[in-house]
């Protein structure tokens, strides 16, 4: 293990990985810490793997769109099939007063840069998708968007990383981080210390661990979503569908995601969420998600009520109040930058957010806005 | 969510084999509430049940060396005033020992204890040609032959190792079936060395020796250091190929003859079937001799999880006496800790039990050897064999998954090659894959080579998932009127 590197990263998520990628290419050196024996093992490699722009907050919206800009290149660039799918991403309203908050929603986002979204009504979605069985009254859709496989991109940017010299420790987790008084870090990992001029915690769910090694804050509650996956099918569906529906069962509002991949399967995300520990890294499904998916997912498409479910799993990210990226320097300490966590937005903006980080350190500034994610959102009061 | 309470019982057992069975006596005969739960239409598990369903099948009946104590088994068993939800699969086990069926009835059931009994699956060995039709499993013939009175037409060859083997070959040989041979990977010497600690038990050796001699007797060649290492064929099998091996069980080179066969069937030996006991968190450790992950149990098969037992075969390959002492075990204490049996009584039974499985552990020390993992057996499939059969995943891919990752991991195999991803989660591949791992990895890296379960442990259809969900809405909502 090098005793140093201009870069130190904590977690080894997409954010994680692709920061390595891009920061070594730009020729720093950089030594990634993962505590688990792969890379993308929590939220980055078990999400729904939505690559959106669609719907996000005005804050994330700049990223978002450079991110998928970056998406169309990714897997030739990295040299690895992604299996990235840009099929067009749906949302639905089920009555006139939900389709009028997409018609306001849509001309939102036009006005933030997102170009090609639109608004569908019930003929043009059933055009898209002809098996519906749904009683919707229209939709807003964004044709650039899409999905790709949560499980290959880590491994593909880390991989990537270390063919421009990035060193990443896996099954090495950091133990305390020390601001050096003349600038600069020292760490303590499981495998030796090092020391680093700047400090990227990109730990996912435990971003507000790590923050507090160097006595910051960062307000975040860990959200288990589960996903499920059936057994593959003939290509039917080229769009992600999300469909907030109120829940029959519990009279909740559910946000449902639905999305066929390349291999076929078709992905459930979205409405449920199971249950887990950040301490003993435990994360479970309860019987009523894996079930209640089950049903929803019959509601949407009964005609495909007997395919088989394959298997069915739950991913912890952390979720700040607002649930918007907390992102960029942390004013208090210089060198030390907050990538994510995700709010489950962390995939899909994840190249974007490594190429973001390599900017700030290597020039001081992003070609893309993120003033609006930085920590001191939530630091102004009672500062 | 509401938590509303839901059908519970004091013990749940997870399979009916013998294991199983043993432990549903020990609680339901001491007064405990239990409630059993197995896949087969009756219970007995893969070694059980089978002479009646032979005779009704209208296949001949073979008399084993435990027939008798199984039938005696099964007889007490069917009197215990107990719940047995047959053909129900458990699909999930969730925290709190709640376990999730397909039974319309009962989709979720919470366990104050659970016996998790769930067996042993043949250990797949992938090799050019092992997913031609007329390949298969001995124990798949012997399914065939027990259950449904089917038996191979043509040329069978018998391939791989261990007692099992010949068993079926004397079964199948006396109901007329044409065996051309039988090929096993150990050598003459391995088996006298075995066939010595058999000693102990006298009447396991003259069963073994009784196979030998009718089947030297018929004319049957007995090859031994010899295995089928490739299947040929257009359609199906035509012909396989024997080589002999060398002590490392690899091919020696020049030694392969081609022998025309309608059948091959295989078994080298036996793999416990711990979908569930990684589903339920339990902890497990990877036996270095047969490449097996164990759940770790104490003297009383308490597992790490509190309130779970694993019994039988799942816990390690064994014989039956052995996974009826288990079960037994598992029952009496679960009956003992919901105070429905005196504790002196409890603790005289328990103190007999364990000195019982102890006088017996040697038998599967035994079995571990003869079943041993051999990595030299991974080597026979070649880059195009497909070693994932429900995803299609080559060895070459698998190799090129290993190739891309930062660091080999069976878990990034998985993720990178889709190999295990399937409806068998991986029971018919990551033998192989562990395999291939051994040969990649030290030994301290490949024993922490772990992997998960999730849910649906069996193939589900959302219909019948959504259905459940109506029968536990229903549930709830009744119970709470």
């Amino acid at each position: 293990m090098r005793a140093s590197a201009d870069v130190v990263i904590i977690g080894g998520g997409v954010v994680g990985c692709a920061s390595a990628y891009y920061l070594a290419r730009s020729g720093l050196s950089v030594t990634l810490f993962e505590k688990a024996p792969q890379v993308g093992q929590e939220a980055s490699g078990v999400n729904a793997g939505g690559v959106r722009q669609h719907g996000r907050d005005s804050a994330e919206m700049p990223l978002a769109i450079r991110a998928i800009e970056m998406w169309q290149t990714l897997g030739d660039e990295l040299d690895f099939d992604l299996e990235y799918v840009r099929g067009g991403h749906l949302r639905f309203a089920s009555n006139e007063s939900e389709f009028e908050d997409l018609r306001r929603s849509v001309a939102e986002q036009q006005a933030l840069g997102l170009e090609d979204i639109i608004l569908l009504d019930r003929r043009d979605v059933l055009e898209l998708v002809p098996d519906l069985s749904l009683e919707i009254v229209g939709a807003s859709y964004c044709p650039s968007d899409g999905h790709a496989n949560p499980q290959l991109v880590c491994p593909a940017f880390a991989r990537a990383a270390v063919r421009h010299g990035a060193s990443i420790q896996v099954g090495t987790k950091v133990t305390s981080i020390q601001p050096a008084p003349g600038g600069g870090f020292a760490l303590r990992t499981a495998a030796g210390s090092v020391s680093a001029a700047n400090v990227i915690n990109s730990a996912g769910a435990w971003v507000g661990r790590v923050a507090r090694m160097v006595n910051v804050e960062v307000p975040l509650e860990p959200r288990y979503w589960q996903s499920m996956v059936t057994e593959p099918l003939a290509p039917f569906l080229r769009p992600v569908l999300t469909w907030a529906h109120v829940s029959k069962a519990s009279g909740n509002w559910r946000n449902l995601n639905l999305k066929q991949l390349k291999p076929g399967q078709l992905l459930i995300s979205g409405a449920w969420t199971g249950q887990g520990s950040l301490e003993s890294m435990a994360r479970a499904t309860v019987p009523e998600g894996v079930m209640g998916s089950a049903r929803d997912f019959v509601r949407l498409f009964p005609h495909l009520r007997h395919i088989q479910l394959r298997r069915a799993w739950v991913g912890v990210d952390g979720h700040p109040p607002d649930n918007v990226i907390i992102f960029g320097p942390v004013d208090a300490i210089p060198g030390f930058y907050l990538a994510g966590p995700g709010s489950g937005h962390g995939f899909a903006l994840g190249p974007a957010m490594g190429e973001a980080l390599t900017e700030l350190i290597t020039v001081g500034g992003t070609r893309v806005p993120i003033n609006g994610l930085n920590l001191n959102r939530f630091t102004v009061v009672g500062a | 969510m509401s938590r509303v309470r839901r059908e519970s019982a004091e013990v749940v057992i997870i399979g009916a084999g013998p294991a199983g069975m043993s432990a549903a006596v020990a609680a339901a005969s001491a007064g405990a509430e239990v409630v059993v739960i197995d896949e087969a239409p009756r219970p007995g598990g893969r070694v059980g049940g089978a002479p009646a369903a032979t005779a009704a099948a209208g296949a001949a009946v073979h008399p084993g060396p435990y027939d008798d104590r199984l039938a005696r088994l099964t007889r007490v068993y069917a009197e215990q005033p107990l719940t047995h939800l047959a053909g129900t699969t458990v699909w999930g086990l969730f925290d709190d020992r709640l376990v999730a069926t397909d039974h319309p009835e009962h989709p979720l059931i919470e366990a104050q204890y659970l016996v998790i009994a769930s067996g042993a699956y043949e250990t797949p060995l992938a090799f050019p040609g092992w997913t031609l039709p007329g390949v298969m499993t001995v124990g798949g013939l012997q399914q065939l032959r027990k259950r449904q009175g089917l038996v191979p037409r043509g040329r069978v060859l018998l391939s791989g190792t261990g007692p099992f083997l010949y068993l079926a070959a004397d079964q199948l040989a006396a109901d007329g079936v044409e065996i051309v041979a039988v090929a096993d990977s150990a050598s003459r010497a391995d088996w006298i060395r075995w066939g010595l600690r058999l000693a102990r038990l006298p009447a396991l050796a003259r069963e073994g020796l009784g196979y030998l001699g009718r089947l030297r007797r018929r004319g049957i060649p007995l090859l031994y250091r010899r295995a089928a290492v490739r299947a040929l064929g257009e359609e199906r099998v035509e012909a396989a190929v024997i080589a002999r091996l060398d002590n490392m069980y690899q091919i020696r080179a020049g030694s392969e003859l081609e022998l025309a066969v309608d059948v091959l069937a295989v078994n080298i030996g036996f793999t416990p079937a711990t979908d569930l006991t990684h589903l339920a968190g339990c902890q497990h450790r990877l036996d270095r001799r047969t490449h097996h992950w164990l759940p770790v149990v104490d003297s009383l098969q308490r597992t790490s999880q509190s309130g779970i037992y694993a019994a039988g075969d799942c816990g390690g390959i064994g014989y039956l006496p052995k996974n009826l002492l288990q079960g037994e075990l598992a029952g009496t204490d679960a009956a003992l800790r919901l105070d429905r049996i005196l504790e002196t009584e409890a603790r005289e039974r328990i103190g007999r039990l364990q000195r019982q499985l102890r006088a017996s552990a040697w038998y599967g020390q035994l079995l571990s050897e003869i079943y041993a993992f051999h990595p030299g057996r991974t080597a026979w499939a070649d880059a195009g064999t497909v070693i994932c059969r429900c995803e299609g995943v080559t060895r070459e891919a698998i190799v090129a998954s290993m190739e891309a990752q930062v660091s080999v991991e069976l878990d990034a195999v998985k993720r990178l090659s889709r190999a295990g991803m399937g409806p068998c989660q991986g029971k018919l591949c990551f033998p192989t894959i562990l395999g291939m791992l051994a040969q990649e990895l030290d030994a301290d890296r490949w024993r922490a080579q772990d992997y998960s379960a999730r849910p649906p442990l069996k193939p589900i259809s959302m219909h019948t998932l959504a259905e459940l969900a109506e029968t536990v809405q229903a549930q709830e909502q009744g119970e709470a009127a």
